[in-house]
Formats: C-alpha cells, sequence, structure tokens
C-alpha cells in the first residue's frame, strides 16, 4: 500500500475519506468554522466515540467566536483542545488507522497535518467474573474482550517496569491488537524473540478469538493436547509471568495464552496456591486420581467384562452379569452408546439457553439413566461407570484439557474391547510415547514430571507451603532462579 | 506426517482385522462356581458343576424375580466320561451358556474317588490353564455332588458356604497349590478336610441346608488312606503351626470345673534331631491366650492360682498333641505334620541317605514336646463371676 499525504485543501481531503470510506453509513462528517474564520471537519465513527466529549471539549471551544488570527493545528492542541490525547498525522494510511480505532479527527482547511483526538469509548462488558474458571477462594475478577481493560488488569497486579507489553497487529481485515506480556530479566528472552516470530508468521485475514493464534503457533498442531494455556484470570496470567512464561493478550477475547506449558500445568488450578497447602495437595492427588480414572475407568469396565472376567471378584462379578443378564448388546457397544449419550448431553447442556438446562437433566437423568436401565438396554453398573467418567473429567481445572482426555477414551475403549487389558495397555503407551514427545514452544511437556530436580516435584505431586516454594520451575525460571530467600516457616522468637 | 497416518491406519486395520477374537459376553458364560467329582460305574467318572442362575440373583434392577417362591440362585449339572476333560465336554453339551471356571474356588472329591486315587483329576485341574490354583480342594463323605445340590438359607450358594467356612480357619484349609506342593513333597502325605452334610432343619425346604467341615482325610501319594477326626485334627492343626483364633477349654483341679482361653496365639516349631541311628522330634509350643470362661472358684489374678491355670493349660495342649501324634504318626503313619520337611532342612545329608526310608523311620521317630502356655488378661472381671466375693478361692 502506497503512503499518500494529506493535502492542504480541506474539500479535497474529505472527498479522499470519503471515498475511502464509501458506502460506510456509520461515518459522521461534522464540518464547521474554527472561531469563526478556518474552515474545519471532524470526522468520526458513530458508536466507537465519545460524542458528548467531542461536543464538550472540540467543538465548543474551536467554535466559539473569538477574534485573533488562526492557529496552527498543533497550536490549536496545545490551546484549545481540552481531549487527553492528540496524535497528529499526516498520511491517509494513519487517518484510517485512528478512525477504525475510534478516534475521532480533525482537519484544518490548509492545513496537510491533521489530528487525531483520544476521544475514543465505545460500550464494553464490565469486568465479571470469570464462568469458565471459578473458584472458592482468589480474586474474582476475569479478562474482558476489550484488550485495553485486559493489559490493566495484569498492570495492576504486576507494579513493576519490569513488566513489558509489545503489541503487534495481526489479521489482514480485522487488524486485530495483540500483546505479548512478558517480565524482563525473568524471562528467557529467546522465548520473547519465539513468541514473536511465530505470531509475525501468521498471515491470516482475520483473528477473531485467540484459539486462531493457538492453532497457528504450537508445536505439534495435530496434538489433542493444548499447547497453551488459555485462562481468563488475571491471576492466572501474572502467576505465569512470574514463572518466566509469556502472556499473548488478543484484542476481543477474554481468553489469554500463556506459554510454555507442560503437561502439569494444566492439572494446577489457581487456588491451589490460595487455599492451605495440605488441602491443595490432596486436591491436586484426587485430581490425578480422577483424570486417570476419566481416561480408562470405561476401557477398564468393557476389558474386563469381556476378556477377564476372573479377575472381578465372585460376588461382584456375579451381580454384573445379573445387571447385564437382560442387556442385548455386548459390552463394548454398551458403553460406546452411555458415552457418547453422555457427551451429547454435555454438549447440548453448553448450547441450551439457561431456563431449558434443568429440563435437560431431568431428561438425561430419568430417561437415560433410570428408564434405560429398566427397560433392560444398559445395564445399572454401566450407568455408574460413566457417571462418574463424566463427573471426574470435569475435575480438570482446564477445560480444553478435560474434553482432550475424553476424547482419548473412546479409542481406548475400542482397544480394551478387541484387545482386552493388552489393547488398553499398548493404548496407554502410545498415549505416553506422545506425551513424551510434545514440546511446548521447546519445553518437554512432562518436564516438571520426569525432572532429575527433585526439587522441581515440589509443585507436581504436592503443593509445597509458600515458605518452600523459593524456586522457579527450571526450565522457564532458569534466568532468575529465587522466588524468595529460603526461610523458615515461623518468625524468630526474638522479634 | 505420512508416517504417522500409516501407523495410524495399520493400527486401525489391526484392530478391525482380528475381530475382537477372545471376547466373550458376560451374558454368554455359565459361571462355575464350584465343581465336585464322583465315581460312577465302569470306572467312569462323574464331573458335577454348579453354575450360578443370574436371572435370580436379584438387586440388579430385574424385577419379578420374586413371584413363585425364592427361585434357585444356582442349579447343578452333570457328565459322565473316562475322565475329567471327557466328562466336562459331555457336561458341555447339556449347558448352553460356555462354561467359565475362573471364578470357581471349590473342588469336592468323594471319598470313592479319593480312595481310588486322584491322580489323573489333579494332572487335569493344574495342567489346564483356567483351574483357579488358589481354589479350595475338599473331601466329601458322601456323594460329592450332592453337597453341592442344596440351597443354603444365608450364602448364595453352598459352594460360598463352603469358602466362608474354610475362611474361618477352623479346619485345615487347602489349596490346590498347596495340596500339590504336599503330594509332591518330602512326605509324600497329603490332608484334605472332609465335608459332611448338616442334617435340614425341620422346618425347612429340601435341600435347605448347607455342607459343612469335620474332620480331616489323609492322603498317602495320592490316594486317601483314611481320616482323623476333628479332635485329632485340632491337634495336627498345633503341630503344623495353624492354630489361630482358637478356642480351648480344658480341666481344672480334675474336678468338672472347665476354663475357656481364646483367643490362642501359638507359635510352634519342630526341633529335629539325628543323634546316631535315633532320629528325635521336639515340638516346641509357646502359647498364650485371655481366659473367656471361668467356671471354677479360683481367682486368677493371684498368680500363684494363674500359675496352676496356666499349667493345666499347658497339659491340655500337650494331651491334644499327643493324641494327634498317637494317631497320625504311629497308627496311620502318614506324614502330615512336617517332620519330613524338618528333618530335610536340618540334616540335608542324612536325608538324602535316609529318604527312601522314610517310611519305615517316620513311625519310629521319638517325639518329645516342650509346651510353655501362659495367660495374658483375665477378662473384663478378676475374680470368678456369678459367685459370692466369700466363696472365692484367693490362695
Amino acid at each position: 500500500m502506497k503512503v499518500s499525504q494529506l493535502y492542504t485543501d480541506l474539500q479535497q481531503n474529505e472527498d479522499q475519506i470519503r471515498l475511502i470510506y464509501a458506502n460506510c453509513s456509520d461515518l459522521v462528517y461534522r464540518s464547521f468554522i474554527i472561531e469563526g474564520h478556518t474552515k474545519a471537519i471532524l470526522i468520526y465513527i458513530d458508536g466507537l466515540s465519545d460524542s458528548a466529549g467531542i461536543e464538550k471539549n472540540v467543538i465548543c471551544p474551536l467554535m466559539q467566536e473569538v477574534n485573533g488570527k488562526p492557529y496552527e493545528i498543533g497550536e490549536l492542541a496545545e490551546r484549545k483542545i481540552s481531549a487527553s490525547q492528540t496524535k497528529p498525522f499526516t498520511t491517509f494510511e494513519e487517518c484510517v488507522e485512528y478512525l477504525s480505532n475510534g478516534l475521532p479527527i480533525l482537519l484544518q482547511d490548509h492545513e496537510a497535518t491533521g489530528l487525531a483526538l483520544g476521544l475514543n469509548k465505545w460500550e464494553m462488558r464490565s469486568i465479571e467474573e470469570p464462568v469458565a474458571e471459578s473458584g472458592i477462594r482468589g480474586p474474582r475478577e476475569g479478562f474482558t474482550e476489550t484488550l485495553r481493560i485486559n493489559t490493566s488488569l495484569v498492570r495492576r497486579i504486576v507494579k513493576s517496569p519490569l513488566l513489558k507489553m509489545d503489541s503487534m497487529k495481526i489479521g489482514g481485515y480485522t487488524q486485530t491488537n495483540v500483546v505479548i506480556a512478558y517480565i524482563e530479566k525473568l524471562v528467557d528472552i529467546t522465548l520473547v524473540e519465539e513468541v514473536k516470530k511465530r505470531l509475525e508468521r501468521i498471515q491470516i485475514d482475520g483473528i477473531l478469538e485467540s484459539g486462531y493464534i493457538e492453532e497457528l503457533i504450537e508445536d505439534m498442531p495435530l496434538s489433542p493436547f493444548p499447547q497453551l494455556l488459555t485462562t481468563e484470570r488475571p491471576d492466572v496470567t501474572c502467576a505465569s509471568l512470574l514463572e518466566g512464561r509469556v502472556a499473548i493478550m488478543v484484542e476481543g477475547t477474554p481468553f489469554v495464552l500463556v506459554a510454555p506449558i507442560t503437561l502439569i500445568s494444566l492439572m494446577q488450578s489457581p487456588e491451589d496456591y490460595y487455599q492451605r497447602f495440605w488441602v491443595s495437595t490432596a486436591m491436586r492427588w484426587l485430581r490425578y486420581l480422577f483424570t486417570l480414572i476419566s481416561l480408562m475407568l470405561p476401557s477398564l469396565y468393557v476389558a474386563t467384562l469381556s476378556f477377564h472376567q476372573e479377575m472381578v471378584p465372585s460376588s461382584l462379578l456375579i451381580s454384573m452379569a445379573a445387571s447385564r443378564e437382560a442387556v442385548p448388546f455386548p459390552a463394548l457397544v454398551e458403553a460406546l452408546i452411555m458415552e457418547v449419550t453422555f457427551e451429547a448431553l454435555r454438549e447440548a447442556g453448553v448450547r441450551l439457553p439457561k431456563q431449558i438446562g434443568s429440563a435437560v437433566s431431568i431428561v438425561g437423568a430419568l430417561v437415560i439413566g433410570q428408564a434405560a436401565v429398566q427397560a433392560g438396554l444398559v445395564s445399572a453398573p454401566m450407568v455408574i461407570v460413566v457417571a462418574i467418567t463424566g463427573i471426574s473429567s470435569f475435575m480438570i481445572p482446564r477445560y480444553i484439557a478435560g474434553i482432550a482426555i475424553r476424547l482419548l477414551r473412546f479409542p481406548l475403549i475400542f482397544l480394551a474391547g478387541s484387545l482386552g487389558l493388552l489393547g488398553i495397555m499398548m493404548g496407554v503407551i502410545a498415549l505416553v510415547l506422545h506425551l513424551c514427545s510434545l514440546k511446548s514452544f521447546g519445553v518437554p511437556y512432562l518436564s516438571s514430571l520426569t525432572t532429575t530436580r527433585l526439587w522441581e516435584l515440589k509443585d507436581v505431586m504436592i503443593r509445597a507451603p509458600w515458605w518452600m516454594m523459593d524456586t522457579r520451575p527450571h526450565l522457564t525460571g532458569k534466568f532468575n532462579k529465587y522466588r524468595q530467600p529460603k526461610r523458615k516457616p515461623r518468625p524468630k522468637r526474638s522479634e | 506426517m505420512k508416517i504417522a497416518l500409516r501407523i495410524c491406519v495399520l493400527v486401525f486395520i489391526l484392530v478391525l482385522l482380528e475381530g475382537c477374537w477372545d471376547r466373550t459376553e458376560l451374558n454368554d458364560l455359565a459361571i462355575v462356581t464350584a465343581m465336585s467329582f464322583d465315581k460312577a460305574e465302569d470306572n467312569q467318572i462323574i464331573t458335577t458343576v454348579q453354575i450360578i442362575v443370574p436371572q435370580n440373583q436379584g438387586g440388579g434392577g430385574m424385577s419379578g424375580a420374586a413371584t413363585s417362591g425364592a427361585p434357585h440362585k444356582t442349579t447343578i449339572r452333570s457328565g459322565v466320561g473316562i475322565n475329567i476333560s471327557d466328562s466336562l465336554s459331555k457336561l458341555q453339551r447339556i449347558i448352553p451358556r460356555k462354561m467359565f471356571w475362573g471364578q470357581c474356588k471349590i473342588f469336592i472329591f468323594s471319598e470313592d474317588v479319593a480312595k481310588a486315587g486322584i491322580k489323573d483329576e489333579f494332572d487335569f485341574l493344574m495342567r489346564h490353564p483356567q483351574p483357579r490354583e488358589r481354589a479350595f480342594v475338599f473331601v466329601s463323605k458322601e456323594k460329592a455332588a450332592k453337597t453341592l445340590e442344596m440351597f443354603p438359607p444365608i450364602e448364595r450358594s453352598s459352594s460360598e458356604v463352603l469358602r466362608k467356612l474354610t475362611e474361618l480357619k477352623i479346619g485345615i484349609n487347602v489349596t490346590l497349590e498347596q495340596f500339590s506342593i504336599m503330594l509332591k513333597g518330602d512326605a509324600e502325605a497329603a490332608a484334605l478336610p472332609l465335608v459332611y452334610i448338616l442334617p435340614k432343619a425341620e422346618y425347612a425346604e429340601p435341600f435347605q441346608t448347607i455342607p459343612y467341615i469335620m474332620g480331616t482325610a489323609l492322603f498317602k501319594k495320592d490316594k486317601m488312606v483314611g481320616q482323623i477326626s476333628e479332635k485329632t485334627t485340632r491337634g495336627v492343626m498345633w503341630i503344623i503351626n495353624k492354630i489361630d483364633d482358637y478356642t480351648v477349654t480344658f480341666e481344672m483341679n480334675g474336678k468338672d470345673d472347665f476354663v475357656s482361653i481364646k483367643p490362642v496365639n501359638a507359635k510352634v516349631k519342630l526341633l529335629p534331631k539325628i543323634r546316631g541311628d535315633k532320629w528325635m522330634m521336639e515340638i516346641q509350643v509357646r502359647a498364650t491366650g485371655d481366659i473367656i470362661q471361668n467356671g471354677t472358684d479360683l481367682n486368677p489374678m493371684n498368680p500363684k492360682l494363674l500359675k496352676k491355670m496356666e499349667s493345666a493349660f499347658e497339659k491340655d495342649i500337650n494331651t491334644r498333641i499327643k493324641l494327634a501324634i498317637q494317631e497320625v504318626q504311629k497308627q496311620k503313619k502318614t506324614d502330615i505334620l512336617g517332620f519330613a520337611n524338618a528333618f530335610h532342612r536340618k540334616y540335608p545329608k542324612q536325608w538324602e541317605k535316609n529318604k527312601d526310608r522314610w517310611d519305615v523311620l517316620y513311625p519310629q521317630v521319638k517325639v518329645t514336646i516342650d509346651v510353655t502356655a501362659s495367660i495374658l488378661r483375665p477378662g473384663l472381671i478378676n475374680s470368678p463371676g456369678g459367685i459370692p466375693i466369700g466363696e472365692v478361692q484367693q490362695k
């Protein structure tokens, strides 16, 4: 795009802008005369600018007829216009950029310089509690769709000027603002460069959500596992920044991306760090257990029921046999029917308006559960297995990781139904191999689990109490190793 | 990328092609809970299996099962053949589902079969991959199939009754694996619990009773050679150190005053000795227990009287063991007491030389018994309950 300078003639400038914004009914052209001698025009997009502020701070003072010599446009800004921000520009390209960001522009006759006024203001959602990541203890603020609010939320927590926020624009038509946030001297600078390099590589027509960016910059695009953390919470973002990670904030979405991550960071809930460490450790283990259950319980059930009947205790096997007696399907088909039904119910629950939500749960619980068992279509133990599995997948704090694991249990069910425990073993080995080869921005996905530094496990196997959390995770925080000096849990006695 | 795709397709095809080859639905299995062996004419064998009837188990979300009285939870079927495998293949013809013995925890031989020798049957049970090595083995005094053909009022099946009784460890319990070890051991002798059928209560419906365990069958090589009573079995259990949570009742002062001790905890050691030609065995018993019933007028809080009680306790154990030795060693001459193993362990060289003579040596082994018994706690009360304080003998 060739750069075209503004004309000195006001009419010519106006015509040019009208040409650029042909058929755009939301543009407002307000021509007036500055102090009774110079023609001028104010252009803005309706709804993106503060029209009350424009009237009060720009048009009113300028139109007041005071006899005197005409001002230059720079002088005008200094003397007359009481807007907080004014930016002079000389090209039509800049003019379009300012306009599309909601800044009103002021053009004056006989001047090849325009003035953009910082009076952009549009309707936005207020800060609310994050829906997908709610918790009992911890801040209840969530990011919103407005990038500047999001950056301010982060800046409010990390006040150090070392918190850097590089910005860039991605998307041919949307020109979406993207901010790369990191804490200097904490972060590996090559990581920041890598993130920027990958972002610059994107040549897409539009970015509507951070999900676009996530898929375009991850290391292994075919993996079912998320390789960037998505969060709506400023506290999670800041905690990641303090561990030497990089946050990518995208205009128009409350979901911020964090890179690099490990498998374990998907299992860590922000609440873990606010509760007492005993509780957090116990909850973490419960989560690990139920992650395994969510992945393997249906397949284990199918495998034992159709291959390894001798593994089940006698009385349990007999009651399972009794409940399966009327079921016409093989265990594999039964499991698939129920699992797919559950997934459908879950998906429907997300889509349905809130008012109908309770109706769905009644249908789900009564029809699918009770009636299907009574009709002899599925057995009661299978309903229990599916219910436990369904609930356990929601114990994973990251929704997206939960879905990944829920999806993976379908191939495992197939393997269990065809090869029994052997098949499950094959599936699990394949899964572990994949996880071992997976990397997120160069950091191995299992790095915090498979480390030789035992103390790295302080935030994996347990949640060490804060007075013991003295180091940052090694692979992202090695440039500034210590969070705090080692300290004793109690105040000194003499104090 | 391409390779990954190819591997995916390959795995998918692999999974589909092999077509669930080993899969058996639970609905297609006849779950066998017990199996028994009887003798038929012409030296043939009758194999009887007890099968769970899943429809009648109740509680599985099934309705309508409660009509026409209590439905039987198990059923039995029998097949006759030259040996077990033959009879089993014939048995399968009259069972519409595939027999599954993964849960079969009871094997019962009838006395006839046991006396004729169970080498063949045993080979099958150990060789075939399906039977569990940890299943319990019994000898039935009556027709073995009869012990399976009953519907116990409490447990799900008669096999369940036998398993639970065994797990109480009142008599000896022997699994398939242990039985195999016994038969292959130095002594070449084995003991199996004997099963009787409890006479049914008068009000009970036909077949509504249970099998129970009483006494022990003695095996030499693979043949049953005799049986010992329940009382002797206890003595044997003392010697083989299987006494556990068991009540000992003995007489005090030679009067009709009895004292009961429970739980009896005992450590028994077999200490073999060879002096020249003489083979000797010292049985060292260290037993402890609490008083649960005191029929005497002695106050056990007095150390002197307690000592008296303890020596009576010791004497009682001594008699029990002697009785067992007398019967098992001198009369039946079967070494189910583990003497052979003890000698083998301590005197491997002498054993090597004499192991062929063990049959002759065993009845001549001189047994000495050394019992130390102590009473640890007198129970909740000190002096005997039920008599005035004045009449309690304090000293």
